[in-house]
């Protein structure tokens, strides 16, 4: 074997990858071949480790310093596994060579192990029972089971079910329809119409407008669905002066009454005749 | 029983609920107390006073998540109060170690507690010798496990200082840390 073909065999000599007939070639070159037993066995360190290290301190010292500052910054990431391969590779490095920041590194890890120990110490035997005790002279009002924040968390998981959600969104819907979709005023005043002539005891003198009023209380609440705006204001001025009349204690009933029937005759007259302005604002009561 | 469980038995004035309470946070109210304080004694009262306070308000008491935070500020105030009532700002960390020992953790044989409550009396002694915010940051972060965001909202200071304090707060407490043992092999 010559130089060029164990060269170009050295890898896997060293990798000890080679068959027993080549390598038992390789080792009798060897043998005779100074040049590639030193690529085989390197020769040994120039500088011993002592003075290797005294060296690369005059050279850091005079280039970028030590970096013990450096690895200060980088302790806590190296010891809780924080810094990527190459940066903790070169944090290693530092550390096999410099026993100041090695014995930081070993102290951070053992307090690493150390403090979290330290979070719970028990304080005696007699402790539970000493709070116990100093806690049961003034003991808990004790709340229903099913107190306001259970029903509260009940309802709340009631409502994460879509079914019942819809199912709830849907009757609210409805109820704000209803709700808000009727005519407060108009349906105020009929009320208050219709309680005028159900107070009235039978056969006195308001009994006669009973039916009058109720008939006038459905008109309103008709004219407001149907979207008759004029007509509905000019009913609902009507109805506040029968409002008004009902704080009088049912006194003077028929001449009130008369009073409302003419004000509404005159006031669909003009409404008709175009006279009159819907948006105007109503008497006062009479 | 999981935590929220437990508290809402708890609300609703079931003792054996109330005593398994005190038993489960007991042991932390107290170490932390105990650090602060360095005090045995004054700790124990302190997590007393703690626990009673707890009772008496259970209706600000919050939900699980937010529970052990909303302790561990409790007991820090009482702790500073009591500090600033004992007029000496600094706790008196020189505890005896065979002390230490009568508090280590159950399981362990008798040597590896006196080791362990060696180790213990050595953190104290570094701990004793950091600046307050430091302290402080160690004893709420790398004992108690709070994270950055609590601490900062506890001490009334910025995120980032937390943040920059906490990792100097621990090179300086691991730099005491082997200075002591390093004295204490040579003594």
């Amino acid at each position: 074997m010559n130089c060029a073909t164990f060269q170009a065999l050295l890898d896997g000599y060293q990798k000890q990858m080679l068959s027993p007939e080549q390598r038992a070639e390789a080792r009798r070159h060897l043998e005779v071949c100074a040049e590639c037993r030193w690529l085989v066995q390197p020769p040994p360190a120039l500088l011993p480790r002592e003075a290797a290290l005294e060296l690369t301190s005059a050279i850091l010292a005079r280039t970028a310093g030590p970096a013990c500052a450096r690895l200060r910054d980088l302790a806590c990431a190296y010891v809780d596994g924080d810094l990527d391969t190459p940066q903790a590779s070169l944090v290693q490095g530092h550390l096999e060579h410099c026993p100041d920041c090695s014995a930081l590194v070993l102290g951070l890890q053992e307090l690493d192990a150390v403090l979290p120990g330290l979070a719970l110490v028990e304080p005696g035997p007699r402790f539970t029972r000493e709070v116990l005790r100093a806690t049961s002279r003034d003991p808990i009002a004790r709340k229903h089971p099913y107190s306001w924040s259970e029903l509260r968390e009940f309802w709340w998981r009631l409502f994460r079910r879509p079914r019942i959600c819809f199912e709830a969104a849907y009757l609210g819907t409805v109820a704000g329809v209803l709700v808000f979709n009727l005519p407060h005023p108009t349906w105020h005043a009929g009320h208050a119409v219709l309680e005028v002539a159900q107070e009235a005891q039978p056969g006195s003198r308001v009994r006669p407008l009973l039916q009058s009023a109720r008939r006038l209380a459905v008109a309103a609440v008709g004219c407001e669905r149907r979207g008759e705006g004029a007509l509905r204001v000019t009913v609902q001025r009507g109805l506040a002066v029968v409002e008004a009349g009902a704080g009088r204690q049912l006194r003077g009933m028929s001449a009130l009454w008369q009073n409302f029937s003419g004000e509404m005759t005159e006031r669909v007259r003009r409404l008709k005749q175009g006279q009159e302005d819907p948006s105007a604002e109503a008497p006062g009561p009479e | 029983m999981e935590l929220s469980g437990l508290l809402e038995r708890v609300r609703w004035g079931d003792e054996l609920a109330w005593e398994a309470f005190v038993r489960q946070f007991q042991s932390r109210i107290f170490g932390l107390a105990y650090h602060y304080v360095g005090q045995a004694e004054d700790a124990r009262d302190l997590a007393q006073e703690v626990f009673i306070r707890i009772y008496q308000h259970l209706d600000q008491v919050p939900d699980a998540e937010g529970l052990l935070p909303w302790m561990l500020r409790i007991t820090r105030n009482a702790s500073l109060d009591h500090l600033r009532r004992r007029k000496a700002r600094p706790p008196q960390w020189d505890i005896p170690v065979d002390e230490l020992f009568d508090l280590g953790a159950p399981g362990l044989s008798p040597e590896e507690q006196q080791l362990e409550a060696s180790r213990r009396s050595l953190v104290h002694r570094a701990l004793q010798e950091l600046t307050q915010l430091n302290r402080e940051i160690i004893l709420l972060k790398e004992i108690q496990g709070l994270p950055l965001e609590e601490i900062a909202a506890m001490l009334e200071v910025p995120l980032g200082t937390v943040k920059s304090r906490s990792n100097r707060a621990r090179i300086e407490l691991a730099q005491k840390f082997t200075a002591l043992e390093s004295a204490g092999r040579c003594s």
